[in-house]
């Protein structure tokens, strides 16, 4: 009897560590991964190369966003490999800092946690290859996924973040998305 | 239980502990449910009380509606849409489609509004009435900027305005200005376009929604609860409120120039009444809601399906004309040539996920519809570009059998470097021995020298066709498009798992029956036709051209590869119907293929001021000309034909830690019943 509590206690203790070293590591690599990129984004900026943050990476640093005080290093690529280590701005749209809606999309739990508590009027900056820029949130939304109308082109400098929504939720593939849009500050 | 046992728990729990208090605060700032309240309110706040829709930013419609300037107020109320009507003329090959909507202005107060609303891709939208009250305004047509400055400084004076704006080719807007209290509003909108015509069957389309709709009927009740129904999605409640005072009638005029064998229509029933044997008049049975695109399918007389056409308008300044020509049907053709096929896949990094999925599976479903006599290989890629044989082999059983365990076992990994592969594909082109070459191009097109490998492609192509399929949640589409143009091919794009049998079905069956390939048309000097480049045909699929010549032309003649032999076939003109509207439907095409060379990179600025003059002559709107018109958004032709979905940023991390907390409290819950045990003896 005594054999299979035993048993009982060690298996939830272990799968306990297991899920919660597998969920941490989610946490974790989107930490670590910021200051490799960092590296590569400074990198960049100095040679004006594509610079992948390591040597296996499909993917390289375009921009450093500041939301707040929380700087980030926005990643090439919306794809879910990309995600896991920055925000990845999608190809589509033109680069940050450039004239048009430039659309970068982010994790609902790590980076892009932080838009949870954004508010209309709040400031943004981007540093680009070349140029600095401040944006203020001017519209925040939720939609449905399928709502690519947010990814739009603009005629004037313009941000789109998007996550997950809603935000603290266990499901994982969620069919709305959180919507941060930004102009240019004047 | 042994001090080991002890410490092995005791760190688990630590650590357990740790990473769950440590590192979650880390990015998850603030659980509480402030945030998520503070929309749901003030969405509320809209709906309560106010009989009309509001919303934030009329983009999000996906329906034919009206929008009106709230004073002072960032986003619109949605007018009622009472009701509208189509008179459709068609004649030969052209539809004369006269749309009138009626709105009305319910308020006390005078207002200013949008109208924005779907056509066919194809339309060329030629004139706008607007009534407005007793007032009626009758569009012009003119340089975007100067029609929207021509509007705006209306509209500052106070006097009635419209300006009708080509959004998108296929979405339109058409803004208002200074309408009266309790005004009714009657919008006239007559376009042109061409009917499709394949398979022996004509059809039109007249459409009633805008984009894939996303929000399905009755969709509510799998949202998740805490979004709330009265919420978010805009988009949602248009449809929901709207399409229940969408009224549509319709009265088609149908004389296709033959004898009529069968009328039908896709969804919506539909009463005919018989002129002649060449003219009939269609009208709808009910009063349809909006929320499907009417088809309307028409076919001749069995035995006398249509071979060629010709119709033609004479002006001051010459003639214009449209061309149909069937190439001779394939009875006497072995209906499956045999070919050889070059799957190529992408394997980068950035297909992980469900679009890898997605690329298998249309990747085995292809390789298993090959017949025997065909032959094939597959090119898998990400930083390095690897073939699965050596040469293409036969499609036995054997080899569809490697191939489809080849599939199974390709995994994400790595770069993008499409280059090799597509030198891969198209330079080891070996006699075909009568063979036809399909290149079948599987990827999310992300990548960045998009104009090396469009020269590339175009250089190297040869008797190959090159195939393009999108995968993913938002594939690169102006590359994919581009690529399957210069490969003289097509572009199917596959959003979603549940899309991949039916896409791939629809693309295999037209690739396994080639007709005509290597297209080119005779015609004498200073004859400028549309389209310029030809595709391949494929079963039942006519060539549609339009043309303007300065002289009366007798004769045109077409050539291309029938069966790997050359073939010809003159087509003379001297007989022609006369029709209207055909300058309209050249100078359409005209446009549509000067954005074609646009966007494949020549000066764009010269291409502008020329759509802007072919516009401006034929009285189109397009991106370039407004019919009083005024646009606040920059039409960017990259952003065309966008589909798909927002990617997908949430992760399990949550998940697994709430996982493994539960965990931690059953294997704390034990062990605590387990001391118990102990303290008691039986």
């Amino acid at each position: 009897m005594s054999h299979i509590r035993l048993i009982l206690v060690v298996s939830c203790f272990s799968l306990s560590s297991v899920f919660a070293l597998s969920g941490s590591y989610i946490y974790v690599k989107a930490q670590v991964a910021q200051y490799l990129i960092q590296w590569a984004w400074q990198k960049t900026k100095i040679e004006h190369i594509r610079q992948p943050p390591w040597s296996w990476a499909d993917t390289y640093p375009v921009a450093k966003i500041t939301i707040g005080e929380q700087p980030l290093y926005i990643l090439s690529g919306s794809t879910g490999r990309t995600l896991a280590f920055g925000p990845g701005h999608m190809s589509s749209t033109v680069l940050p800092g450039e004239v048009g809606n430039s659309v970068i999309s982010g994790h609902r739990d790590t980076h892009f946690a932080i838009l949870e508590n954004i508010e209309v009027g709040d400031e943004i900056r981007i540093e680009s290859e070349f140029t600095q820029t401040k944006f203020e949130v001017t519209d925040i939304l939720v939609v449905h996924q399928s709502t690519m109308a947010v990814t739009k082109n603009s005629a004037d400098k313009m941000l789109t973040l998007i996550t997950c929504y809603p935000f603290n939720s266990l499901k994982l593939n969620p069919e709305m998305r959180f919507i941060v849009q930004a102009k240019e500050r004047a | 239980m042994t001090n080991t046992l002890r410490l092995l728990i005791g760190a688990c729990l630590i650590s357990s502990v740790l990473a769950f208090h440590y590192i979650k605060p880390l990015f998850a700032h603030n659980t509480s449910e402030a945030s998520s309240l503070k929309f749901n309110v003030s969405y509320e706040s809209n709906s309560v009380n106010a009989p009309l829709v509001r919303v934030k930013d009329y983009h999000f419609v996906e329906q034919g509606s009206f929008f009106i300037e709230q004073e002072g107020e960032l986003n619109y109320t949605m007018s009622p849409l009472l009701h509208s009507h189509a008179d459709i003329s068609i004649t030969g090959l052209i539809a004369r489609v006269k749309l009138t909507q009626y709105f009305s202005n319910q308020s006390e107060h005078l207002v200013n509004g949008t109208y924005v609303f779907p056509l066919p891709e194809n339309a060329a939208v030629d004139h706008l009435t607007m009534k407005i009250g007793e007032r009626e305004i009758i569009g012009k047509i003119l340089a975007k900027n100067q029609a929207k400055a021509v509007f705006d400084n209306a509209k500052k004076q106070g006097n009635k305005a419209s300006l009708l704006v080509q959004n998108r080719p296929n979405i339109f807007t058409n803004s208002v200005a200074n309408i009266g209290p309790k005004d009714h509003i009657e919008v006239t909108i007559e376009y042109q376009q061409s009917v499709r015509f394949n398979e022996g069957t004509f059809s039109l389309r007249f459409p009633n929604t805008i984009t894939p709709r996303y929000f399905p009927k009755h969709s509510n009740e799998n949202t998740p609860s805490e979004i709330g129904v009265q919420g978010w999605a805009a988009s949602q409640k248009i449809s929901a409120n709207h399409s229940a005072n969408h009224n549509v009638t319709m009265n088609i005029t149908l004389s296709p120039g033959f004898e009529i064998g069968e009328i039908s229509s896709d969804i919506h029933p539909i009463i005919k009444t018989k002129k002649d044997n060449s003219t009939y008049t269609i009208s709808l049975k009910n009063k349809t809601t909006t929320n499907d695109d009417f088809v309307l399918n028409w076919m001749a007389k069995a035995g006398s399906s249509p071979t060629a056409a010709h119709f033609s308008q004479r002006t001051e300044q010459g003639q214009y004309g449209a061309i149909m020509l069937m190439p001779p049907s394939d009875e006497d053709i072995d209906s499956h040539l045999s070919k050889e096929v070059i799957y190529v896949i992408d394997t980068s990094g950035s297909m992980e996920g469900p679009s890898m999925t997605q690329a298998k599976q249309a990747l085995s479903f292809a390789v298993n519809q090959l017949s025997p006599s065909d032959i094939f290989n597959i090119i898998q890629f990400d930083s390095k570009s690897e073939t699965m044989w050596t040469q293409s082999q036969q499609a036995s059983a054997q080899t569809k059998r490697q191939a489809t365990q080849y599939i199974s076992r390709l995994r994400a990994d790595g770069g993008t470097e499409i280059l090799p592969a597509m030198k891969l594909a198209l330079e080891n082109q070996y006699e075909t021995e009568n063979r036809i070459r399909q290149v079948i191009f599987i990827t999310d097109g992300a990548i960045g020298n998009e104009t090396e490998l469009f020269s590339y492609i175009k250089n190297n192509l040869s008797d190959s066709r090159l195939f393009t399929i999108g995968i993913g949640s938002a594939p690169n589409s102006y590359f994919m498009t581009e690529a399957a143009l210069l490969g003289k091919g097509t572009y199917t794009y596959i959003g979603s798992t549940m899309q991949v049998r039916e896409k791939m079905q629809a693309l295999l069956t037209k690739l396994s029956q080639p007709v005509l390939a290597n297209i080119s048309i005779d015609v004498p000097s200073g004859v400028e036709f549309y389209p310029t480049n030809l595709p391949d045909l494929y079963k039942g699929e006519p060539i549609m051209l339009s043309y303007f010549s300065t002289t009366p032309m007798d004769k045109i003649t077409v050539r291309g590869n029938r069966q790997n032999s050359p073939w010809k076939q003159a087509l003379s003109l001297q007989k022609s119907a006369e029709q209207t509207g055909l300058n309209v439907l050249w100078a359409r095409r005209k446009i549509a293929q000067l954005e074609r060379d646009k966007k494949a990179g020549k000066n764009s600025e010269e291409i502008n001021s020329e759509i802007q003059r072919v516009a401006l002559a034929n009285h189109v709107v397009s991106s370039m000309t407004s019919l009083v018109a005024v646009d606040t958004q920059v039409s960017n032709s990259a952003q065309k034909n966008k589909q798909g979905t927002l990617p997908q940023t949430a992760t399990p991390a949550a998940l697994q830690l709430t996982i493994s907390l539960l965990f931690l409290l059953v294997g704390c819950g034990t062990l605590t019943l387990k001391r118990r045990g102990e303290l008691c003896p039986t």
